[in-house]
């Protein structure tokens, strides 16, 4: 039961991945490591705000580990950031990646500063 | 529309695998995150690597595979919230180990994955050409 959970959660979050990368490909006309960017920050601040949260288990289950554990990813990550070290887009890979932590750690602290101001 | 029902079983058997990993080891360093997060940035790599240059498979499938599977598989949002877990219980040295250690191995898996990726794919053409001869 709590694996039909977590996977329910995981293909929730992947459509809305999918989804989300495929308007941010339709705007700016290719494919831009901006659109995981969002997708994983924006997702940082989701689970800082349900972390936070007292809910049951399944909710939990479903909500952090399943949809929003599948709507980020790490792998697409890794993928854009060896693109530009392929390419020796040194800078680039270092200001993406610096980006992406800081940005997911301070979207995080204001989902965890949102749920206590409650 | 196929496109998205390949990706959901993807995502269904990918988020499924990562939490079953969690459960396995359960210690006060994120191990599971980490080694599963560079293990799908090998995978990804390998597989985008091969299935543009040199065996084709249906766009649908790559995509339960790689949009599906791998990127649900692997996730930003648990290594960001475990990164804060360490900074507030006061484990600074962790914390900063973490991230280092997530991207360095990280990127050197993906980079792997694109010479595996090459190396599978020479070794095709070699028997291809002894076959052919």
């Amino acid at each position: 039961m709590k694996l039909l959970v977590v996977g329910l959660g995981g293909v929730v979050g992947a459509v809305l991945r999918y989804i989300i990368s495929k308007i941010f490909k339709e705007v700016m006309e290719r494919e831009h490591p901006i659109s995981t960017l969002f997708i994983n920050v924006a997702g940082c601040f989701f689970i800082g705000f349900l972390s936070s949260k007292h809910l049951p288990q399944g909710y939990k289950l479903f909500l952090t580990t399943g949809l929003l554990g599948g709507f980020t990813t790490y792998s697409t990550f890794m993928l854009e950031t060896s693109m530009y070290v392929k390419k020796s887009k040194h800078k680039k890979a270092f200001v993406y990646v610096f980006l992406s932590i800081v940005f997911g750690i301070m979207a995080a602290g204001a989902g965890i500063w949102l749920a206590n101001a409650n | 529309m196929k496109n998205i029902a390949a990706i959901s079983v993807g995502a269904f058997f990918g988020a499924i695998s990562r939490y079953l990993i969690s459960q396995l080891y359960v210690a006060d360093f994120p191990i599971a995150t980490l080694f599963i997060n560079v293990l799908g940035s090998f995978i990804l790599c390998f597989v985008a690597q091969i299935t543009i240059d040199h065996i084709k498979i249906k766009p649908a499938i790559r995509h339960m595979i790689t949009t599906g599977f791998i990127s649900s598989f692997t996730t930003f949002s648990t290594f960001i919230i475990e990164i804060i877990k360490l900074i507030s219980k006061g484990e600074a040295a962790k914390a900063f180990v973490y991230p280092v250690l997530s991207i360095l191995l990280g990127l050197f898996a993906a980079l792997l994955g694109y010479e595996a990726a090459e190396f599978v794919a020479t070794r095709r053409q070699k028997e291809e050409v002894a076959q052919e001869v």
